[in-house]
């Protein structure tokens, strides 16, 4: 398959040779008809910020490498093909290849996982044709629908699966959400009503063609490399009195055996989602609801919980234990459990806050909105022995605003856009605390979050620094990205950006990537 | 096969045979046809000779129904104007006349004062000490005869049976509702006459009503180095006072009931960051209401509203604000960022000329050159409007106007501090057969930070447009 692939890649350049007249330097007609090519390398080089740990590597941590090509053909005007191809790989499994500390901390056996996005689907993109007669639109094929107002986290754009397995780190945004093979339709009819500017009805069938969860952050240097989870839990006092370990042990290579994916084709897991978009005044309103399965499993601990000893102690219940770079003990978990039901309706809408400050630039606020109520969603209890149903609340609210600061920039604007999430588990039990596979550890009933970005430019738009940053109330935990990017020209452009993560409250988000500040280098090259 | 799936067959066939089959088929060129007969930059093709004034794009029956004789369309547009631009000519400096001159010629004869300061700045060779790092700078150029130019024959007819129509209040803002079609102030006079000639071009900014537009772009630093390929095109429907084509007068129902005056998709192609990007933009007949801008974001698949108060900042790599947009898109209206407008002077300039066949174009390979101009005397105004809110990005922007065709050719923007801080330098070509003109060739600059975009954009008549064309559902098509 992969070389099929492969060949139909090389077949597409082979006719783009014989075939086309460049028009200009990446537009070109076949057949008569518009064929745009475009496509883009970068190179990024992270290094570590934090001394000798054993979550992370001194120096260069990560050198990812990301070639992305894309093409978009008409050969009618109301029929667009769409393909792109994808190949990412993290080039610092071949640079430190024979480092002592790379091996020794076991960022090498992560390789297999994280070297290389070699499987089909990471290849290929997306592949669609769409089609628009009359006032409807017809997609089918690997796509990305995209549903919700809010950025960085997602509350109603449940449809796509996405690739978070490099964390925060500096990879191609475009990058991270997983077209999934979809079948959409949507119809825009001419009602032609004073207050209502557009109507929209969009329907999106999954027929589970190929079943792809979230690729997500987890545990062991040897499964996760650099952007494993630094989980640190305290060891069984029995192990410990038989002198077996050491008093914290850190989590290991996941066993995920026992979680169940849907087969290819399972009408069990096929998706359907329903939109109704509606344009009031200016504003946009939708009603959404979404019937499918979680794109993460929810995880349980297996019977054994842990890997055992392969000697006698494993009859004893004695868990095998790795040996970290530093001394501790790892243990190695083992899951079981399965892509739950979703089921969720919410309601998104933006629009203008009527506030204009010309001492401000004169730019009025916008306001995004989105809320989403999930029936009977599937947690885990803290122990992850059991699952726990709860329906769920999950909000956010955003505002987009341009001021303009001559102090500080006398030419553009500064672009601030602050966001509030808060989220509620309806029918948090009495008897247990709960855990999510995405969320972590949920101790509490109501979760609050707030993130902030503040970008401007300077010199005609060419260079744009930025601050991007998030706080987890609940969790204490705190996460900034500075980054500066200077766009040299259409084709080169070079990036320098920071994270720096803070937390006080063990094994939650973010603080499980205390060790993991980093500062990043990257040069990107566009093609078209 | 199952019967459903052959019903579905059936049915998705007769969908496809019909969509096929609608009224004017789409004849939309692909942007590599476009400059196939014509380069952005470095090409001295007559482009609307060889593309026929754009006929090799259009379909035969279309051709017919957009055609104008160019003598009836003449002589009805200067009744409605009450003037041919070639009799109000030729009183400055008579002794330049008609023939090819070279920059040694400068000194020869008083340039000065028949050019603009602008126009004279650029009869200079690139690099000349003192003066910016700009493109399009010309040693050589033809003077011309003086052409009496037009708009088709149904704005003409329009504009005059209208005149007079067309209110303002007392400060020189329009009553919307009193405008019909045509141009609102063919002859523009008394104490709103600078609120009357900017009118103009408020209400018929973009000629044809439909178009196909391209907006293709180069931007050039101070070092001469390109940093900026722009690939766009665009779709543009005047929703009010249509006379060229049909429907005319509203486009639609909904046109009239919201009083749209204005309907912009623009799609964007490079740079390849941007590729799939499609902005849509509404606007209103009342100028104290808002339009309704939204952004299809290529990346994260979605449709984003727009502040369509964010005017004054810098479009990326480019030398204009949304404001500066088609030479000048800034909804006047009292409450936000007023202005006080004047006539600063009504004389004859000699500037860029008409043209009827598009071989100017820029040479990079030779200091970014604009070569093969041709020039011609002008009648026209200067317009100023001082800028009344302090806060805005300019403190006053000086417009020249012809007064025959009542359309721009330059736009001079002052930042607060008083510093020319950009302008805009349109080349106006004439599509003869169809009745209306380009802004073939343009040309914006930034004084302050030395950088330059060139924007070739051929523009034609896009008679299939619908408003399904127009809906958001037309946004998501590319990615």
């Amino acid at each position: 398959m992969r070389r099929s692939i492969l060949s139909a890649v090389l077949l597409l350049v082979f006719l783009v040779g014989v075939s086309v007249q460049p028009a200009l330097a990446k537009q070109f007609t076949l057949m008569g008809k518009p064929l745009n090519l475009f496509g883009f390398a970068s190179q990024s080089a992270a290094i570590s910020l934090k001394g000798d740990d054993y979550f992370v590597e001194e120096g260069l941590q990560q050198a990812l490498l990301t070639v992305f090509a894309e093409a978009d053909y008409r050969p009618r005007h109301d029929v667009t093909l769409y393909i792109s191809g994808l190949l990412t790989m993290d080039l610092i499994y071949d640079l430190k290849h024979d480092d002592r500390t790379w091996n020794e901390k076991l960022f090498s056996q992560s390789r297999s996982r994280m070297y290389i996005d070699d499987r089909d689907w990471q290849f290929l993109k997306e592949t669609h044709v769409t089609w628009t007669p009359w006032t409807f639109l017809f997609r089918v094929g690997k796509q990305i629908v995209s549903w919700g107002e809010m950025d960085f986290f997602r509350i109603m754009d449940q449809i796509n699966p996405t690739d978070d397995r490099r964390g925060f780190s500096d990879v191609e945004f475009e990058t991270t959400i997983i077209p999934i093979w979809l079948v959409r339709a949507e119809w825009w009819p001419e009602l032609n009503l004073g207050w209502l500017g557009e109507v929209g009805l969009q329907f999106v069938f999954n027929p589970n063609a190929q079943f792809i969860p979230n690729q997500r952050l987890e545990t062991g240097n040897d499964f996760g490399g650099i952007w494993s989870a630094g989980a640190e839990i305290p060891s069984d006092p029995m192990l410990l009195d038989l002198g077996i370990g050491t008093p914290t042990l850190y989590v290991g290579h996941p066993d995920l055996n026992q979680v169940v994916e849907p087969d290819n084709w399972d009408d069990d897991a096929f998706e359907y989602g329903l939109r109704l978009s509606l344009m009031i005044k200016g504003s946009i309103l939708t009603l959404n609801g979404f019937y499918g399965l979680e794109n993460s499993p929810q995880l349980l601990f297996a019977d054994p919980m842990f890997v055992l000893d392969p000697g006698l102690l494993g009859a004893l219940g004695v868990p095998a234990l790795g040996t970290a770079s530093d001394g501790t003990s790892i243990v190695y978990p083992i899951y079981r459990g399965n892509h739950p039901i979703q089921k969720s309706v919410g309601v998104t809408w933006t629009g203008d806050l009527p506030i204009v400050i010309s001492a401000l630039g004169g730019v009025n606020p916008l306001i995004r909105l989105e809320v989403r109520y999930q029936f009977d969603k599937v947690f885990a209890d803290a122990d992850q022995m059991m699952y726990v149903k709860s329906d769920y609340l999950d909000t956010g609210i955003g505002i987009d605003w341009k001021v303009k600061w001559n102090l500080l920039n006398q030419r553009a604007y500064f672009s601030v856009m602050p966001q509030f999430f808060y989220s509620r588990i309806m029918d948090f039990p009495d008897d247990t605390l709960l855990n999510d596979t995405d969320d972590g550890f949920l101790p509490d009933q109501d979760y609050y979050t707030a993130t902030l970005v503040l970008s401007t430019s300077y010199f005609n738009g060419r260079l744009i620094p930025q601050v991007a940053a998030g706080y987890l109330f609940n969790n204490e935990a705190s996460l900034i990205l500075p980054s500066v990017t200077y766009l040299m020209s259409n084709s080169w452009h070079y990036t320098i950006e920071a994270a720096f993560f803070g937390g006080n409250i063990p094994n939650v988000p973010l603080w499980l990537f205390r060790k993991n500040d980093y500062i990043a280098f990257k040069v990107k090259y566009n093609w078209g | 096969m199952g019967r459903r799936t052959c019903t579905a067959i059936v049915l998705l066939s007769a969908i496809l045979i019909a969509s096929t089959a609608w009224a004017i088929q789409n004849y939309h060129a692909p942007i590599s046809e476009v400059v196939s007969y014509k380069g952005i930059i470095d090409d001295p093709a007559p482009f609307y000779t060889n593309s026929q004034y754009y006929k090799v794009f259009i379909p035969d029956d279309v051709w017919a129904q957009i055609t104008h004789d160019p003598a009836e369309s003449r002589a009805a547009w200067e009744k409605a104007v009450g003037l041919r631009a070639k009799d109000l000519v030729g009183k400055i400096v008579p002794e330049i006349k008609p023939g090819k001159y070279t920059l040694s010629d400068k000194e020869k004869y008083p340039f000065k004062d028949l050019m603009t300061p602008y126009h004279y700045d650029r009869f200079n060779a690139p690099g000349t000490e003192g003066l910016p790092k700009h493109i399009g700078y010309f040693t050589e150029f033809e003077v011309i005869e003086t052409q009496q130019l037009w708009h088709a024959q149904p704005v003409g007819k329009a504009t005059l049976e209208n005149m007079g129509k067309t209110h303002l209040d007392d400060q020189g803002y329009i009553k919307y509702e009193t405008f019909v079609a045509g141009y609102p102030f063919p002859r523009p006079s008394g104490k709103n006459m600078g609120w009357q000639i900017m009118q103009n071009w408020q209400k018929r900014p973009s000629e044809p009503e439909n178009s196909a537009n391209y907006d293709l772009t180069v931007g050039v630093n101070s070092r001469g180095t390109v940093d900026h390929e722009g690939t766009a095109h665009f779709f543009w429907v005047t929703l009010e006072g249509r006379v060229m084509y049909p429907p005319f007068g509203w486009f639609d129902a909904r046109a009239q009931k919201q009083a749209e005056s204005l309907i912009i998709i623009y799609t964007i192609f490079s740079p390849r960051d941007l590729f799939g990007n499609v902005y849509h933009q509404v606007r209103f007949a009342d100028p104290i209401k808002d339009s309704n801008f939204l952004a299809y974001v290529n990346f994260l698949r979605r449709i984003r509203k727009l502040s369509s108060t964010d005017r004054q900042d810098q479009a990326v790599g480019q030398d204009i604000c949304f404001d500066d947009a088609a030479m000048f898109a800034q909804t006047l209206r009292p409450d936000r960022y007023p202005y006080e407008t004047s006539v600063l002077e009504e004389r004859e300039f000699l500037v860029p000329a008409y043209t009827f066949d598009a071989a100017d174009y820029l040479d990079s390979k030779d200091g970014w050159k604009w070569k093969g101009l041709k020039f011609e005397r002008r009648p026209m105004w200067v317009l100023e409007m001082k800028q009344l809110d302090k806060n805005y990005i300019y403190s006053k922007r000086v417009f020249y106007f012809d007064k025959e065709t009542l359309l721009p050719h330059l736009h001079l923007m002052y930042d607060q501090k008083g510093r020319l801080y950009r302008n805009n330098e349109v080349l106006w070509g004439m599509v003869e057969p169809l009745g209306y003109f380009n802004s073939l060739h343009v040309n914006n600059c930034d004084f302050i930070d030395e950088h330059c975009t060139w924007t070739y954009a051929p523009s034609y008549p896009a008679l299939w447009l619908e408003r399904k064309d127009l809906s958001l559902r037309s946004m998501m098509k590319q990615k």
